[in-house]
C-alpha cells in the first residue's frame, strides 16, 4: 500500500532521497528518485491511492503532494532553464547551504538566507512545459469509473488558506473581489473559479456564481480547451526527462509534484505593472506572460515524476496490455466474444431502427483504427455514412447519446451554417501570446466524431466555413488537421472514427456509405431510445465498452494463401463485370474483411469471413442502388 | 593578414569578450587612419567635440580628471563591431542551441514571427553634477542598471558638498535596439512536435532590417538573460 505520508510530503521524500544519494559519492540520485517512484507505484493498486487532477478540485489539494493527471498535450512551450543547484547565504552567519531546485517552481531558502545568484555551485537544468488539457470529450461513464476506483482521500485542508485570501476575507465579508490584491480571473469558458476559494464554504462550482469581476481584473483567461464545455483543469505540465517522446495530441498520464504557490500568480500581474519601466525585461508581451505564467490556482503546475502514454482511456481494460496480467484478461474476454458480439448486434440493431446491416457496419466502424500510413495513405480509416436518416426527430442525437455510453470519447458535431462560420476547427498559432490556440478537431486518437448533417438547412458559407468543411474533408480523407502557423502550415495526423448522419448523400467524403433501411418507426423516438439504454443492463453495456476498446488494439495479418486467393477472387470478379468492381472496392472489402475478422476475435482472414465480407458489401451496394432509382439524380 | 585559426576558435568561443577586445583595438588605431575631420552630424557629435575642447583646455591647466570623470571609450566610438561567423559554420535551427552553445558565436535560420519596435537603448549614461558641474558616465552592460546618485569628482569629494547626480539623456549615449522573435523553419520540426522559437535583440545596424514572415539566417552570442526582481525568484 502506497504510503499515504509520501503522498503529502513528497518534497520532503525527495530531499531525503537527494540526502542520501548526495552522501554516496558519483551517485545518479536523479535517476535514484525516479527508480523509487516507478517501483512505489507499481505495488499492488498503488496507483489508485494517488488523488487525481481530473476528479478532485485543485483547492483541496495538499500543495507539493503527489497527484496524477490524465490528459492530453495540448500545446508545447520553449524549454525552461531552471536551477538545478543553488545556493543561499545566511547574511548573519554566512553558512552557505546547497539546495536542490528540481520539481520546484519558486526557489525557496529560509527566512534569513539569501539566494546567491553568482555561486560557482549554481547548476543550471533545462526542463520543458506542456499546457495539458484533458482528453476532449471523455464520456461521463470513463470519469465515474475512474472516480469510484480512486481510493485517495482527500479532503479539503483548511490550512491551505494563500495569504491573499486571508487579508480580503477580513476585510471584505461581501466577497466582492478587492481589485489591487486579487488578480483572479473569472473563467470565460470554464464555467467554475476553482482558486476562489473561501475558506468556509466548501461547495465547489456553486460559489462561483458570487464572484463579481473587479473593474481591474483583466479579461477571462481562456484555458484553450478544444470542446467547448470542458470542466475539467488545464495543467502545466513540466518534464524533465524524455521529453521529446511526447507529442502534441497525446494522451499521457503523468505522476508528479503538484505546484500551487500563490507567489506564481502574483509574478504574473507584477510583471505587467513594472512592464512599462523595463521594456528590456518584458521579451514577452502581456498576453504572453498571462498565458505563459497563468495564476496557479487557475492552472497548477505538475512537475513530473514519471509520465507515460496511455494506448487507451478506458477505465475497464488494464491500461497496459501488453503485460503478463493483461494478457489473461484479454484471453478470458476473447473466449466469450461471441455471445458479445451477438449482444451488441442485437443492441444496435434496435437502435438502428431494426436495421441489421447497418448495425453489422456500425460495429465495424467502432472498431476501426488507423493501424499504418503508407506514404500518406492512411490505412484502417473507415468513415461511415448513415444516409437516410429520419428527418425531424433528433435520431442522430438519440445514436449519439448511445455512442457515448459505448467508446470513453466523442463529440458530437451538428452541421449548421452558424456552426461551420463560427466555430473554431483548427487550431491557430497565435504570435501575440505565444501559444497554439486550440479547435474542435484537436482530438486524441480514438475519438468518435459524429457529424450531424440532418439540421443542415440552406445557406451561404463564408470563408471561415469553407475552410471549416475543407479541414473536415481533410481529416475524413487523410486522418490528419492542418493546423494554420500563419505563415505555414503544419500537418498533423490524426485517428479519428468519423461517423456522418445525413438524410441524402453527404457532402462530405466518406469510405463506407450505408443507406438505413429502417424496419420500424417509433412514434416516440426520444422514449424508443431512452428505453433501449434503460433495458441494458450495466454489467452488459461494460462488456460492450470493452469489446470495442479492446478489439481496436488487436494485430491482424493475412496469411500468404489467404492473400492469393483473395487476389485470384478479385481477378474473377473484375473479369465478369469489369466496371462494377474496381481497386478502390477491393480495399473496401479487404477493410470490411479486417473488421469483421476482429470483430469476432479473428486475428487473421478465413476463407469464410471473407466470402461474408463480399456479402455485405454487395448488399450496402444494392441499397445505395435501389435508393439511386428511388431519388433519381441524388446518388 | 595571416589566418589564424586558433584566435579564430577562441573568438567563436567567447564571442562577446572578445568583441569587446577588437573594438578597443580598433579605438586604438582609428586614429592612425584618419585623415580628414569629420563633421559632426548629430548632437552626440557636438557634444563630444565640445568634449574633447573641453577636455584639452582641462589638461593644460595640469588638473588631471578622476577616473569616473574620464571618457569611457564607449562614449567616444562612433563605429559597430559584429562578428560574422565563419562561412564553414552550419546554420542551426532554434532547436539545435543547447546549453554548449551558450557564450559563442552561432548562426541559426528560421522565419520571423514577431518584430518589436525600435527604440532607444542606453549605452553610456551621462549624468551632471549641481554643485561642481562635472559630467560623470557610466557605461551600461546589461539590460538594467542602478543609476549613479552622488558626484564623484574631486570637487565634490573633498568640499563634501555632496553634489547630486542628474542624468542626461543629451548627452548619453543610446543605441537602436529591437527585439525579434524567430521560429524554426516547419520541416526541421520533428513529426508532432511544435515549432521552438528564440527570441533575438538586434542594437545597431541590424534593426529594421526584417519583417515577420521573413526568412532569415541570423548569427551572434548565444547568451541566457538573467531576470530580475520577483522573476528571478520563481524559475
Amino acid at each position: 500500500m502506497l504510503d499515504k505520508s509520501l503522498l503529502c510530503g513528497v518534497n520532503r521524500h525527495i530531499n531525503m532521497l537527494v540526502f542520501v544519494a548526495q552522501n554516496v559519492p558519483n551517485s545518479d540520485w536523479e535517476k535514484k528518485v525516479t527508480e523509487y517512484f516507478k517501483e512505489k507505484l507499481k505495488e499492488n493498486n498503488a496507483t489508485n491511492w494517488v488523488p487525481s487532477l481530473n476528479d478532485v478540485p485543485v483547492h483541496y489539494l495538499k500543495p507539493n503532494s503527489l497527484v496524477k493527471f490524465r490528459c492530453m498535450v495540448q500545446d508545447m512551450f520553449d524549454p525552461e532553464f531552471y536551477m538545478g543547484v543553488y545556493e543561499t547565504v545566511d547574511p548573519n552567519t554566512n553558512a552557505r547551504v546547497l539546495h536542490f531546485g528540481k520539481y520546484r517552481d519558486v526557489a525557496e531558502c529560509g527566512p534569513q538566507q539569501e539566494i546567491d545568484l553568482n555561486s560557482s555551485q549554481t547548476v543550471t537544468l533545462e526542463r520543458q512545459t506542456f499546457y495539458c488539457v484533458p482528453v476532449p470529450g471523455e464520456s461521463a461513464w470513463v470519469k465515474e469509473a475512474y472516480i469510484s476506483a480512486s481510493q485517495a482521500r482527500v479532503s479539503p485542508s483548511t490550512s491551505y488558506t494563500p495569504s491573499r485570501h486571508k487579508r480580503s476575507y477580513e476585510e471584505d465579508e461581501d466577497m466582492d473581489l478587492h481589485p489591487s490584491k486579487q488578480k483572479e480571473q473569472h473563467m470565460g469558458s470554464g464555467g467554475d473559479v476553482p482558486g476562489c476559494v473561501e475558506p468556509k464554504r466548501l461547495e465547489t462550482e456553486a460559489s462561483a456564481g458570487h464572484h463579481v469581476i473587479s473593474p481591474n481584473c483583466s479579461p477571462p483567461l481562456d484555458l484553450n480547451f478544444p470542446l467547448p464545455g470542458e470542466k475539467g483543469p488545464a495543467c502545466l505540465v513540466k518534464v524533465y526527462e524524455n521529453w521529446e517522446s511526447f507529442k502534441v495530441n497525446d494522451v499521457l498520464e503523468v505522476f508528479g509534484v503538484l505546484s500551487v504557490d500563490p507567489v506564481l500568480s502574483i509574478v504574473n500581474s507584477e510583471e505587467r505593472d513594472s512592464s512599462t519601466l523595463d521594456p528590456m525585461e518584458c521579451m514577452d508581451t502581456a498576453e504572453e506572460q498571462r498565458v505563459h505564467s497563468p495564476p496557479a490556482s487557475l492552472v497548477p503546475r505538475i512537475h513530473v515524476i514519471l509520465a507515460q502514454k496511455l494506448q487507451h482511456i478506458n477505465p475497464l481494460l488494464p491500461a497496459c496490455l501488453k503485460e503478463e496480467e493483461s494478457k489473461t484478461f484479454v484471453s478470458n474476454f476473447m473466449s466469450e466474444l461471441s455471445p458479445v458480439r451477438a449482444e451488441l448486434l442485437g443492441f444496435l440493431t434496435h437502435a438502428l431502427l431494426g436495421d441489421s446491416l447497418a448495425a453489422e457496419y456500425l460495429i465495424l466502424h467502432l472498431i476501426s483504427t488507423v493501424y499504418a500510413r503508407r506514404d500518406v495513405l492512411p490505412l484502417g480509416k473507415f468513415t461511415v455514412n448513415l444516409s437516410g436518416c429520419p428527418r425531424n426527430s433528433a435520431f442522430a442525437e438519440h445514436l449519439y447519446r448511445l455512442i457515448q455510453q459505448l467508446v470513453p470519447a466523442s463529440y458530437h458535431l451538428r452541421m449548421s451554417i452558424e456552426s461551420m462560420n463560427h466555430s473554431r476547427f483548427i487550431p491557430h498559432k497565435d504570435y501575440t501570446a505565444n501559444r497554439l490556440v486550440s479547435g474542435l478537431l484537436q482530438l486524441a486518437s480514438n475519438t468518435s466524431l459524429l457529424i450531424d448533417e440532418t439540421q443542415l438547412e440552406q445557406g451561404q458559407l463564408d470563408t471561415a466555413g469553407v475552410h471549416n468543411v475543407t479541414a473536415l474533408g481533410n481529416l475524413i480523407t487523410w486522418q490528419k488537421v492542418d493546423y494554420d502557423f500563419n505563415y505555414h502550415q503544419m500537418e498533423f495526423p490524426c485517428n479519428i472514427n468519423v461517423l456522418i448522419t445525413s438524410e441524402g448523400r453527404s457532402l462530405l467524403p466518406s469510405d463506407c456509405q450505408v443507406h438505413l433501411q429502417p424496419q420500424i418507426i417509433p412514434p416516440n423516438m426520444e422514449e424508443y431510445m431512452s428505453s433501449l439504454l434503460t433495458a441494458v443492463l450495466p454489467s452488459v453495456l461494460n462488456k460492450f465498452r470493452i469489446y470495442l476498446s479492446l478489439l481496436r488494439l488487436l494485430d491482424y495479418s493475412i496469411s500468404d494463401e489467404v492473400t492469393k486467393a483473395v487476389e485470384e477472387d478479385f481477378v474473377e470478379m473484375r473479369k465478369n463485370n469489369p466496371e462494377s468492381v474496381t481497386a478502390d472496392d477491393l480495399h473496401k472489402m479487404l477493410l470490411v474483411a479486417r473488421f469483421l475478422s476482429l470483430s469476432a476475435g479473428q486475428t487473421t482472414l478465413s476463407r469464410e469471413r471473407w466470402l461474408r465480407a463480399k456479402q455485405l458489401e454487395a448488399l450496402r451496394k444494392a441499397r445505395l442502388q435501389q435508393q439511386q432509382c428511388v431519388n433519381g439524380n441524388e446518388l | 593578414a595571416e589566418d589564424d585559426p586558433e584566435l579564430a576558435e577562441a573568438v567563436v568561443e567567447n564571442v562577446r569578450r572578445y568583441s569587446r577586445v577588437f573594438s578597443d583595438a580598433v579605438h586604438e588605431l582609428l586614429p592612425l587612419f584618419g585623415s580628414a575631420e569629420a563633421h559632426p552630424r548629430d548632437p552626440l557629435d557636438v557634444y563630444l567635440e565640445h568634449r574633447l575642447l573641453l577636455e584639452q583646455r582641462g589638461r593644460a591647466a595640469g588638473a588631471p580628471r578622476t577616473p569616473q570623470n574620464q571618457f569611457p571609450p564607449e562614449l567616444l566610438r562612433r563605429f559597430e563591431l559584429y562578428f560574422r561567423a565563419p562561412s564553414c559554420s552550419k546554420p542551426l535551427s532554434p532547436r539545435d542551441l543547447r546549453a554548449g552553445s551558450v557564450g559563442s558565436l552561432v548562426t541559426v535560420e528560421g522565419i520571423v514571427t514577431r518584430a518589436g519596435e525600435v527604440r532607444p537603448l542606453l549605452r553610456v549614461a551621462t549624468y551632471s553634477c549641481d554643485q561642481c558641474g562635472a559630467e560623470t558616465y557610466q557605461p551600461i552592460e546589461g539590460p538594467t542598471f542602478t543609476p549613479l546618485l552622488l558626484c564623484p569628482s574631486r570637487e565634490c569629494q573633498t568640499n563634501r558638498s555632496g553634489g547630486r547626480l542628474y542624468l542626461q539623456s543629451r548627452g548619453s549615449k543610446f543605441t537602436r535596439f529591437q527585439e525579434l522573435r524567430i521560429q524554426e523553419h516547419s520541416e526541421q520540426v520533428p513529426v508532432g512536435h511544435l515549432p521552438r522559437s528564440l527570441p533575438l535583440h538586434l542594437s545597431g545596424a541590424n534593426t529594421r532590417q526584417a519583417q515577420p514572415g521573413d526568412h532569415v539566417r541570423v548569427s551572434g552570442a548565444f547568451l541566457p538573460l538573467l531576470r530580475a526582481g520577483h522573476a528571478q525568484v520563481a524559475q
